[in-house]
């Protein structure tokens, strides 16, 4: 009770300021077949708030949070972190923004200059690390893409947008752990659910926020969501007719989030009808008697259709590949947007890139390639075009892998370099969304990463080889030799040789050189006493 | 079929050059040196990604990406690996666009014309020192079939168009016509800047004069900065092409394997170092020709044979091609045969080495059965072959003017020694 009030003291005191927050959470539980259950999370939180009288003071909405969009004037972030791959047939649309295997970032900035952008992404990045615990500093970043890369970053064309995938980044317990400190609720509600153990051990998982802000003068309004989507392979070992959340996440849930506004679990049916639990409702629930849910295991039935997007690698050696991205569209027209990341350690073969396409053909289609200027700066192509139902599109891109330097390659440069997932936006008379393909792993030419010196010596003395002569050759006179009496060099031989065969003597009689010079040394030092 | 006919032609040249008539001394050997470029390009797709072959700055599978960005209104010096300056860029755009098809005879052409002046040029030569006698059919046969050559003509490799300049400086140079020599260097060095050396050559056709020499360098800058004034107006009026196009050969940025001397020392190089060895290497190689050209003053042809060869041992980006037209010419230097130190063993190492380079290539690349060492070993190896033969032509020059000075009193297994000047 006391916290009630005090939560609703803070709250008339913040309104005064022109504040006010809000926090939503919401679990989803589908069944996508009989052994795999997806699951969602998805906190939204709200700010609402005036710049000019704000008072710093936040109750839900983090202030990290806060501080990155005012600092590096962010508009709109979304991150995504997923490992695994989304199985498109199985499971129908995937959940938005979605997010290829690896990490991903699109940020857009209120700037007056690129280079004021490509400066506040460059940290931006440093800062997520610090927030999300990543180690996405490599991320290869696309300035500006003109289509549409991700579903919430539409057409907006005032903003610098700046975007990077790195797909060898991989997402682990930290990531959450970081992620549930955002939240308001890190210990009660629904958060208590996200336990890494069973989130991890599954056949996919993603997980994402998105921050927003938007400002009218000086009344702005942040949101964040961050969102956890998992999809499980037999949740429960047990054979029996229902999932429990026991058996699926191993906690209950025994405690409410007081702050929050809302806190539902949907159960989503065989047909697509969704049960809704409103845990704030339930008066019950604490830690001795926790709540209980259960799911039905069920084959569903009504699946979403969803256009189809996958990538595959040709090419047999270290120097030359293919990379193929198929697209297959369903069962109504629809304009697609393919957004491709090449990163700077495979070169394309810009006149060989081509589409392919079955039923009528290949159609108009606008492109975008786009350079980055830097050395490590990855290279984006983007196509739009209108696929007409169940047509199927292959984009080849052929390529050269490059040999680079030493210091460019990762610790282990034979696992391969990555290059990313492409990116298809897709736009339908009644709904928009994004899909990803894979990612693709292409094994680069290396060099040997034992031997720099060696290398180093051999090109350097050949290097001589051409200045040796060439210094000689032109200071020095080519005469022939005048035999004459050569006494000092038949003496310098022959004490050179003494020399040697002492040595040799010394040796195999077991001499100890040390010893031999301490007599000299003794000698020496005698010869100076008799001065 | 096709290769039946090849041998069929070899077979009538054989024939006809016993006759010794006009026909076979000149239309057998070039149709045949034809039929052989043209069967060659039919297996183009064999050999256009051949690592020794072709290089940034020589491949048109690379000249034609660039042009297809240049069809799609894209900036193609803003993409990475994109080195053909926009004059290369616009002519075969061109050329693509109208006729395509006659893309592939140009190049045979040019490479049959470049044996042509290349064995005239040795013919004036020879006629000078050896009198009546003919060295032309050996040097064509020498460089028109030699499988190097072939096969670069038929991935059409842009070292054909360089080679065909080669000859045309060489020519020039033999028949006294400096001012052609240092427009066509001039032309040249707008492309690959490091030809530029071989403008030390004209320092022997200038009659001694210091005037004329300077001219002529000033008539090859010149013909350098209107080349690059017309790539800047192809480019409309941008200069963003020279990091491309030239920083790239001066700092060796884009360095990928080759049969040159430095990609995997750039590959392996720490660093901090980094700056230190571009720097010097190019200023090494920039200051060699002023004492070469002190100690070679009474031979010009070798002098320009020795300075070509140091353009294409030290080139960054070199494909094997780039030696062959000197390597025909060789025989020319007749007079030092008997005193050339390591002729079997250049011969043998630069053959093997070509032999191993795609085996080498094979195991690293293909196969994973070896690694970059092995690459690297051959290309070394060949580089130094190559460097041994520079530096053989220098000792024979000077064991020749011993010879001259010293005639008859010497025996040919003489004892030489190095003494202070």
């Amino acid at each position: 009770m006391r916290i009630l009030t005090s939560y609703l003291l803070l709250s008339i005191l913040s309104s005064c300021h022109g504040l006010s927050e809000n926090f939503d959470e919401k679990l989803t539980l589908s069944p996508v077949s009989k052994n795999e259950l997806r699951v969602d999370f998805r906190f939204n939180s709200e700010r609402e708030f005036n710049r000019k009288t704000e008072s710093g003071d936040y109750l839900t909405f983090p202030r990290i949070i806060q501080e990155l969009l005012s600092r590096y004037s962010v508009r709109k972030l979304t991150v995504t972190m997923a490992h695994g791959r989304w199985n498109l047939i199985g499971w129908g649309l995937p959940p938005q923004p979605s997010s290829p295997t690896g990490a991903q970032v699109f940020a857009e900035f209120e700037a007056d200059q690129q280079e004021d952008a490509d400066e506040r992404m460059k940290f931006l990045v440093e800062a997520l690390n610090g927030v999300l615990c990543t180690s996405i500093s490599h991320i290869n970043v696309i300035t500006s893409p003109e289509f549409i890369v991700l579903k919430n970053h539409g057409g907006e064309t005032s903003v610098h947008k700046r975007y990077g995938v790195l797909s060898g980044e991989t997402t682990c317990t930290e990531n959450l752990t970081r992620l549930r400190k955002l939240l308001a609720c890190k210990e009660n509600g629904i958060s208590t659910l996200l336990h890494p153990s069973k989130l991890y051990n599954s056949v996919y998982h993603s997980s994402h926020l998105v921050v927003e802000q938007q400002c009218d003068k000086d009344q702005c309004n942040s949101k964040m969501e961050v969102g956890v989507s998992v999809v499980m392979r037999n949740p429960s070992q047990k054979t029996q007719r229902h999932w429990s959340l026991a058996d699926v996440f191993e906690r209950k849930l025994g405690s409410q989030c007081k702050v929050a506004r809302s806190s539902k679990i949907h159960v989503i049916g065989t047909t697509g009808e969704i049960t809704t639990t409103d845990v704030k409702n339930l008066t019950t629930i604490n830690g001795e008697e926790p709540f209980e849910l259960y799911i039905p295991i069920t084959d569903i039935s009504m699946k979403q259709s969803v256009v189809k997007a996958w990538s595959s690698q040709g090419g047999f050696e270290q120097k030359h590949g293919v990379l193929t991205v198929h697209i297959t569209n369903d069962e109504s027209a629809s304009e697609i947007h393919v957004s491709q990341i090449i990163p700077y350690y495979v070169h394309l073969r810009y006149s060989k890139i081509n589409w392919k396409c079955d039923k009528n053909g290949v159609p108009r289609i606008e492109k975008i390639f786009k350079n980055s200027k830097s050395l490590e700066a990855p290279t984006l192509l983007q196509y739009k075009m209108k696929l007409s139902a169940g047509q199927t599109c292959e984009l080849t891109i052929p390529f050269d892998k490059q040999l680079l330097r030493l210091e460019q390659y990762p610790p282990d440069a034979n696992h391969g370099m990555h290059i990313p997932a492409a990116s298809v936006y897709i736009q339908k008379s009644t709904s928009t969304y994004t899909i990803h393909s894979n990612a693709i792993l292409v094994l680069l030419p290396v060099p040997d990463f034992s031997m720099p010196f060696n290398v180093i010596c051999f090109v350097a003395t050949a290097f001589a080889l051409v200045f040796g002569p060439i210094q000689l050759y032109s200071t020095l006179w080519l005469a022939p030799v005048v035999k004459k009496s050569q006494w000092g060099r038949k003496i310098h031989r022959a004490i050179l040789l003494a020399i040697i065969a002492f040595c040799l003597y010394a040796h195999m009689m077991d001499i100890n050189l040390n010893e031999i010079r301490r007599g000299i040394e003794t000698y020496f030092e005698k010869l100076n006493e008799l001065k | 079929m096709a290769k039946d006919k090849k041998l069929q032609t070899n077979q009538e040249v054989e024939k006809e050059q016993e006759n010794g008539s006009p026909f076979s001394d000149f239309w057998v050997p070039i149709s045949a040196a034809i039929a052989v470029r043209a069967v060659c390009a039919s297996y183009s797709d064999l050999f256009e990604e051949r690592v020794e072959l072709t290089s940034v700055v020589y491949s048109f599978e690379k000249l034609k990406d660039s042009i297809a960005m240049v069809d799609d209104g894209l900036n193609p010096f803003e993409a990475k690996n994109m080195h053909f300056p926009p004059l290369t860029l616009h002519l075969f755009r061109f050329l693509l666009n109208t006729a395509p098809t006659m893309i592939l005879p140009l190049f045979i052409s040019i490479d049959v014309a470049t044996t042509w002046i290349l064995s005239s040029a040795a013919d004036v030569v020879w006629r000078q020192t050896h009198g009546s006698s003919s060295i032309r059919k050996l040097i064509f046969s020498l460089y028109a079939f030699n499988p190097i050559t072939i096969v670069s003509t038929g991935i059409l490799s842009l070292t054909v168009i360089q080679n065909f300049v080669s000859a045309v400086i060489l020519l020039s140079l033999v028949t006294d016509r400096p001012t052609i020599c240092a427009i066509l260097i001039g032309a040249w060095s707008s492309f690959t800047i490091y030809p530029f050396i071989l403008i030390s050559c004209l320092v022997f056709r200038s009659n001694g004069s210091i005037v004329k020499f300077l001219s002529l360098v000033l008539v090859s800058a010149l013909t350098t900065i209107t080349f690059v004034g017309i790539n800047y107006l192809l480019n409309n009026q941008s200069l963003n092409f020279l990091g491309p196009v030239y920083a790239s050969i001066l700092n060796f940025s884009s360095i990928q394997p080759n049969s040159g001397l430095y990609w995997y020392f750039f590959v392996q190089i720490f660093e901090h170092f980094r700056s230190f060895y571009t720097m010097s290497f190019v200023v090494l190689y920039f200051f060699m020709p002023i004492p070469i050209t002190f100690l070679i003053r009474k031979d010009t042809i070798l002098h320009f044979t020795i300075i070509g060869f140091l353009v294409s041992i030290f080139f960054p980006y070199p494909t094997l091609n780039q030696v062959s037209l000197l390597l025909a010419f060789l025989p020319v230097h007749d007079v030092y045969k008997k005193h050339f130190r390591y002729t079997i063993l250049i011969a043998g190492t630069i053959v093997s080495t070509v032999f191993l380079m795609p085996v080498m290539w094979h195991m690293w690349i293909v196969s994973s059965s070896g690694n970059a060492n092995f690459f690297f070993g051959t290309t070394i190896v060949y580089n130094v072959a190559l460097i041994n033969l520079v530096m053989d032509m220098i000792f024979v020059y000077s064991r020749r003017q011993i010879d001259l000075e010293y005639s008859d009193a010497l025996k040919k297994n003489t004892k030489m020694d190095f003494a202070f000047y």
